[in-house]
């Protein structure tokens, strides 16, 4: 009798283990910020600018944010969004985020609300008391969002913006 | 950041016109100049929300870099003394204030010379390197406040922030205010410090702008000696580096010009005949005539010449009336209506050795001895011809 409870629960051990082994699968998704600075050479009379990792920043350099996203799991990831905020003390640069295969909108409202350049707009009430409504700027930028649809296993990717050290 | 589903992000994102409503002060663009302080790390902190093949959220993940801000070195803003004047031997000793514009601590040398006209070359001295805090606004000033907030400066201690201290003197656009006792906050979690003042901000001042230190250091100019004359001057710059590349400079907008003056004095010897209703440089009379003799120190100068002392020898054939000595401090005074010396007594002297009488007044300083520029000390007293 004693044996056969316990041979019973091991059957339903292995059932319970076997229903959840489909689980499992999952998509891991991990991400890397690098950052480096514009720096200006001069080099027989032509100055080209190229960006070099760093550590530190003056006022006024502009700094490269590259974040490199891969998939380390065995399942699809959808719906990847990548939110990151401007950094405070930085100041977003028109035009510089940049995501192959992603849709990038922005937020200027501090995260609440992302949308394309176009559609950002806020209202402010002027002096006279009337509501007028005006496009954000993008040094009126909070958030970057990159959204990815799908991520594959082994997948990987980056998206980068640019930011000026105020 | 809280997983969410993909249709409602689907809905949220839809298109039209979403509009955000925004106080336009709170995301106002900062001014050019804006800078973020020396020492602010710059953390970016980038969250991915994903989800798996069935649309299941899963756990966000999130990586982060740091940028430090470093110094942007600048030059300091520097007063220019006003113009002095001084005595030929002593040290004059100027006060200059000097502002930081930086967005951080910077040390400072000092340099100065004096440029001298009628005058010799001297060596202006002072203490270098000087240091001056510096910080930038995290935010922007509020009228009748006594609080200011900066960026933390990575250092826990809340003795001081970026050089600024509890005592330290700092200009916020333009205006200086004093750092309260204890009045340094920090708070790392907001990256971010408080400033309490001992008086209540007077201007709004935007976001960014530089929270600089002011202090007083002083440069000690020696007259130098005058080549000619009674007065001549020493023209001194003095200038402020810092020491980090590329070394802002800043010389003082305006030279201060020390005028140095000393006494001139010359001396006029006259005697007369009658009893001083006239003085001249000679004269005749006859056997046991009393003379007077006037004897007028004057300082052409324009400063004040001390210890003047008077020593003469009178020649043979001349016998010293005792206590006929005089003095006077105006060139309009006779003898007459002088004040009498007295043999042996505040100074006046009339002492005969080996047949020759010499009369001396040396009245000291402070007192009758010192004498002003453009001023005179006259020494009357009488002999008779043998």
């Amino acid at each position: 009798m004693t044996l056969h409870r316990e041979i019973a629960a091991a059957r339903v051990l292995i059932a319970l283990l076997a229903v959840a082994a489909p689980a499992w699968a999952k998509p891991r998704v991990e991400i890397a910020i690098s950052q480096a600075k514009e720096v200006f050479e001069s080099k027989a009379g032509v100055r080209t600018a190229k960006f070099v990792e760093v550590q530190s920043a003056t006022p006024g350099d502009v700094v490269q944010y590259t974040l490199a996203y891969t998939n380390k799991g065995d399942e699809e990831a959808t719906n990847a969004v990548i939110d990151d905020p401007i950094p405070k003390g930085t100041v977003f640069l028109s035009g510089s985020a940049t995501g192959e295969g992603a849709e990038i909108t922005f937020s200027s409202d501090g995260g609440k609300t992302f949308a394309q350049p176009v559609k950002l707009t806020y209202q402010i009430r002027t002096a006279s008391g009337e509501v007028e409504k005006r496009t954000a700027t993008p040094n009126e930028y909070t958030h970057v969002r990159w959204t990815i649809k799908k991520v594959p296993p082994g997948a990987s990717g980056k998206v980068s913006f640019r930011v000026r050290v105020s | 950041m809280k997983p969410e589903s993909a249709v409602k992000r689907l809905k949220r994102m839809l298109p039209g016109a979403i509009a955000i409503a925004l106080s336009a002060i709170a995301f106002a663009p900062g001014s050019a100049q804006a800078s973020t302080a020396s020492n602010t790390v710059i953390v970016n902190t980038a969250t991915v929300n994903y989800n798996d093949a069935g649309n299941v959220a899963q756990t966000p993940v999130t990586a982060t870099a740091s940028v430090t801000v470093t110094l942007v070195p600048s030059a300091v803003l520097l007063s220019s003394p006003a113009a002095t004047s001084t005595s030929q031997g002593q040290n004059t000793i100027l006060t200059y204030t000097v502002t930081d514009t930086a967005n951080g601590p910077d040390t400072y040398n000092l340099s100065s010379v004096a440029t001298p006209t009628n005058d010799s070359t001297v060596t202006p001295t002072f203490t270098s390197p000087i240091t001056l805090g510096g910080s930038t606004l995290a935010a922007a000033t509020v009228v009748g406040s006594t609080t200011i907030t900066v960026p933390y400066d990575n250092v826990v201690s809340n003795a001081s922030i970026n050089g600024l201290a509890p005592g330290n003197t700092i200009v916020i656009g333009g205006v200086a205010y004093l750092i309260a006792a204890g009045g340094i906050s920090k708070n790392p979690g907001s990256n971010n410090a408080t400033l309490t003042l001992t008086t209540p901000i007077s201007s709004v001042v935007a976001a960014g702008q530089i929270v600089g230190q002011q202090l007083t250091f002083t440069v000690t100019v020696p007259s130098g000696t005058i080549t000619s004359g009674s007065s001549g001057s020493q023209s001194v710059s003095t200038t402020v580096t810092s020491t980090t590349a590329p070394n802002p400079a800043t010389t003082q907008g305006t030279p201060t010009v020390i005028t140095v003056n000393r006494p001139t004095l010359t001396v006029a010897k006259t005697v007369s005949v009658n009893n001083g209703t006239s003085y001249g440089a000679s004269a005749n009379a006859p056997p046991a005539t009393v003379l007077i003799y006037q004897i007028v120190a004057s300082n052409t100068g324009s400063t004040a010449a001390t210890a003047v002392a008077f020593t003469d020898a009178l020649p043979p054939y001349l016998t010293y009336v005792a206590a006929s000595g005089r003095f006077a401090t105006s060139a309009a005074t006779g003898y007459a209506a002088a004040t009498p010396l007295v043999d042996g007594a505040g100074g006046y002297t009339a002492t005969t050795a080996a047949g020759v009488t010499t009369v001396a007044y040396n009245p000291g300083s402070p007192g009758v001895g010192t004498v002003n520029g453009s001023s005179v000390l006259i020494l009357f007293f009488q002999a008779k011809i043998n």
